[in-house]
């Protein structure tokens, strides 16, 4: 048995413990939690992100030139520290959309973005977003992102959440403006369509 | 000198020596593990796998299926140029391992080398040892070595693995952000948001050598706040053989439990907590003295005993989309004896950190913290601690700011540490790293760092009485080492240089060199031989006692590549060259320590780990690990070979079996100097899991 437990040590946890309160609550309410919160079955985020990504290849025309010609492949990129990269790649990766396959390309954080059809940027690099839809501007990519700021940086759908529901909102401007046609059917799905390209300001 | 490419076609023989020696009479236990795989695989009907493709759902389904939401604050260490590997979750899934040694195997330029069942030497770039002192571990942000000899007792942390979202192991100085023990490496092991680990989770082993591991885990909601999960996990690995061939009393048992809780306080207030409990218990042979009186000095079968429990909490406020901060404390309570030492430790941290982004280039994060750590230990025969108790105090502060120099091209790192110790005062870490991405598909890095090795307690209060031995006239001679109220800061200028190429999506290679420059390391130097009369029986003293008596250089390789063969078969090969050549100061008599430490590292490490994914759900995985001798221990080089195979039995069910150590039946892998303990012989094992999702 050690004697350490009289000394200042403990003083100073209790000290600390109920300057923040809160930890205990919590403490408190993980013990206490409703067991069956949770009776409903979740699928992971990213799983379900995927999917929609693939639907939105299915549901959005590429201009003719956007392709190499003789190229069969529909370029998905994501950056390689993508957080959820194995989600999205196991999913996607070598599915056929129309005659062409999925192939999922990883960019190296540093490198600029070429070659891809569809862009995917998670939601947590501020600076890397700006930059890259910044040079994708006028050009036939489809940009996806998560961030709040994503559409009114000049980026085309918006995933997000609503009650553990995924939402997209699209800017149909920019779209129009990269030449990309987006089906209606996708148009009236989204919770929100904004038209303008308001991207073009912010260079 | 040795010639790299004399080594490389001896290493590359002795590989393919090992291999034909598999095909022989060893494949039987192979072929037969697979039989048993494969035939429930092969007779079970075949998985549909649709109901798990989501791409086939409508989109108006998609938008009612419920998610469960994430919210990861990449960190910043995963992006930082660097010589950094990360083992994520599928790594560990694919990789077979039990514990989180046997999971660090697959870093290239890590040393990892087995005691006995549950002691390991972990190092990086040299000096590896059982009581290894110039790594930093940590586990969700809170530091778990210990300060009575800065490493870290393996034996007694464990995460289970199932809920680990990814490693991070970072080779070379992490000293300017954090730290003293930062100085040859950093592993950061991060676990999953507990959003991630909802519902029941269920999981079973059992083996020759691991006897039994069991985790049961159960993740739920917080009504409005978010998630959390609560988990037990208990295991026992059984002893293994000495070098003798005797039971080598060294199994290894522990049980713990815990919780983490993740919280949206507000849209820009996040708060992490959580706990651990912990209580196990290790057997070992150790030589150590008994009494003054014969027989003195016995080699005795040990038990070691500890428990613990820690508690963390970080709140993380986002100011504005460009500066965010956080606020983190712990406690941690470790307690652990055996017959020949007692310890208790009682640990508080705090730590603040401010993350901002200052104009369009820099991007600056500093911080403040305060540790105490306050211990307590029990005088035996054989280890003396003076004072007995000590709390000990650490002020630390860094700063980082990365320079974009010229956008996408050129960027520039540069950072320090300053930080205060009752033992050394005030000590400045500093580092500067320069990022050079001519184009898309290279990037170049290039670092200096200054890295100190502050004291602990074992290097300046402790006594350990080796051996005691019958003496001239009846007088017994008790032979110690003693610690040193003076030693300095061990101190290292590291130079790396490295390179990252992605060839193509498939194939990406990470190669690093490294020079450190070591200055003031330990060594022993004897003292005066004296009669001591301060026990019970009046004996002749021979001690030695801790300096800072040696300097020296370190250099090596280290090469990683990922290349995906073919769209369900990934190789991943590595190797790692190290040499080390250390000098004792003049006046320093120490010309045992530097050979020992030299030899004790492999001057080549090599592996090769493929991942295939079969038809039926079925992966089978293989590693290879390649570790030359250590000429300072008459440990003979061996190449490991695991493999293991995972059938996923729809989304609930997975079932793996796997074999460790097949190449290679009885093999040591370290045996001192640094370790107090009997090494034991690494057994062929095998084991079957299996996991269940509810």
């Amino acid at each position: 048995m050690f004697c350490v437990c009289k000394n200042s040590v403990i003083k100073a946890i209790r000290r600390a413990l109920t300057l923040a309160p809160i930890h205990m609550v919590l403490v408190m309410l993980i013990l206490q939690a409703p067991q069956p919160a949770c009776a409903q079955t979740a699928t992971d985020e990213y799983k379900v992100k995927a999917a929609f990504l693939f639907h939105f290849a299915q549901l959005v025309d590429w201009p003719s030139d956007a392709f190499n010609s003789g190229d069969q492949s529909l370029n998905l990129c994501f950056f390689d520290d993508e957080p959820h990269l194995q989600e999205l790649q196991g999913a996607l990766e070598g599915k056929p959309i129309g005659y062409r396959v999925v192939h999922v390309r990883l960019l190296h954080p540093t490198q600029p973005v070429q070659g891809c059809s569809i862009l995917f940027l998670g939601r947590d690099d501020g600076r890397r977003q700006t930059a890259s839809l910044r040079k994708l501007h006028g050009q036939p990519v489809l940009t996806v992102g998560e961030s709040n700021n994503f559409l009114s940086e000049g980026g085309i759908i918006r995933l997000h959440l609503e009650q553990d529901k995924v939402r997209f909102d699209i800017n149909v401007g920019v779209a129009d403006s990269s030449r990309l046609k987006i089906s209606s059917r996708l148009l009236l799905l989204a919770s929100s369509v904004t038209l303008s390209d308001q991207a073009k300001g912010g260079q | 000198m040795i010639h790299p490419r004399s080594c490389f076609s001896g290493f590359f023989a002795r590989l393919s020596d090992d291999f034909t020696a598999i095909s022989g009479a060893r494949s039987v236990l192979i072929l037969a593990v697979l039989a048993m795989i494969f035939l429930p695989a092969i007779l079970a009907h075949p998985q549909q796998g649709s109901d798990s493709d989501l791409t086939q759902t409508s989109l108006e389904d998609l938008m009612n299926i419920n998610v469960t939401s994430v919210s990861k604050k990449k960190q910043k260490t995963s992006q930082a140029p660097g010589a950094i590997f990360v083992i994520n979750q599928d790594d560990i899934r694919r990789s077979g391992a039990l514990n989180i040694p046997d999971l660090l195997r697959m870093v290239p330029g890590l040393d990892v080398a087995q005691i006995d069942a549950g002691k390991w030497a972990i190092s990086a770039r040299g000096f590896n040892g059982q009581y290894s002192n110039k790594l930093l571990v940590l586990i969700d942000g809170r530091t778990v070595y210990t300060p009575i000899f800065a490493g870290v007792f393996w034996d007694s942390q464990n995460v289970p693995l199932d809920t680990i979202e990814r490693i991070e192991v970072i080779r070379g100085p992490g000293a300017a952000v954090w730290g003293s023990n930062a100085m040859n490496g950093v592993i950061n092991i991060i676990t999953q948001n507990s959003a991630d680990t909802q519902g029941g989770y269920l999981s079973a082993g059992i083996g020759n050598i691991s006897t039994g591991s069991e985790t049961l885990r159960y993740g739920g909601k917080i009504r409005g706040l978010g998630a959390y999960r609560v988990y037990a996990e208990g295991f026992h690995y059984d002893s293994l053989p000495t070098l003798d061939g005797l039971d080598g009393k060294d199994d290894w048992r522990l049980f713990h439990g815990g919780f983490r809780a993740d919280s949206l306080l507000s849209a820009k207030d996040s708060l992490i907590t959580e706990g651990e409990t912990y209580q196990g218990d290790a057997g070992e042979m150790a030589t150590a003295p008994i009494s003054l009186t014969p027989p003195e000095t016995e080699t005795v079968a040990l038990h070691d005993v500890y428990s613990g429990w820690n508690l963390l909490s970080r709140w993380s406020h986002t100011v504005s989309p460009r500066s965010q901060t956080s606020l983190q404390l712990y406690f941690d309570h470790a307690n652990r004896d055996d017959t020949t030492y007692t310890l208790g430790l009682n640990t508080f941290d705090i730590d603040f950190q401010h993350h901002v982004a200052l104009g369009t280039r820099q991007d600056v994060v500093w911080g403040i913290g305060y540790r105490l750590s306050s211990d307590d230990t029990g005088p035996t025969l054989r280890i003396v601690f003076t004072p007995q108790a000590r709390n000990l105090h650490l002020f630390s502060s860094f700063l980082q700011d990365e320079i974009t120099v010229r956008p996408e091209r050129l960027q520039l790192n540069l950072g320090a540490r300053v930080e205060h110790n009752d033992y050394t005062g005030i000590g400045f870490q500093p580092s500067a790293r320069i990022v050079w991405t001519p184009d898309s598909k290279n990037m170049f890095w290039g670092a200096i760092s200054g890295a100190d090795r502050t004291p602990s307690r074992s290097d300046t209060d402790i006594r350990v009485n080796y051996a005691a031995l019958p003496g001239p006239g009846n007088m017994p001679i008790l032979v110690s080492l003693f610690g040193n109220p003076n030693f300095k800061n061990e101190r290292l200028v590291a130079i790396e240089v490295g390179h990252r190429n992605s060839w193509t999506s498939t194939l990406s290679i990470d190669s690093t060199i490294f020079y450190n420059r070591y200055r003031d390391l330990v060594s022993v130097e004897p003292g005066a031989t004296r009669i001591e009369t301060n026990t019970a029986a009046v004996h002749l003293l021979v001690p030695s006692y801790f300096s800072n008596g040696l300097h020296g250089e370190t250099h090596g390789l280290e090469f990683f590549a990922n290349w995906k063969a073919a769209n369900i078969w990934t190789l991943s090969p590595g190797y790692a060259y190290f040499s080390m050549h250390l000098h004792p100061f003049t006046g320093s008599q120490d010309f045992t320590d530097a050979p020992g430490t030299e030899g004790g590292a492999p001057d080549h490490q090599a592996q090769l780990r493929s991942s295939v994914t079969l038809p039926h759900n079925l992966q089978w995985n293989a590693s290879a690990y390649f570790v030359n001798r250590l000429r300072a221990q008459s440990i003979p080089s061996y190449t490991r070979v695991d493999t293991d195979l995972v059938w996923n039995a729809g989304e609930r069910f997975s079932l793996s079996v796997v074999g460790q150590n097949l190449s290679k039946n009885l093999h040591p892998e370290y045996a001192g100097p640094s370790t107090t303990v009997q090494t034991d012989l690494m057994r062929r094992s095998a084991y079957a899991k299996f996991t269940w999702s509810f």
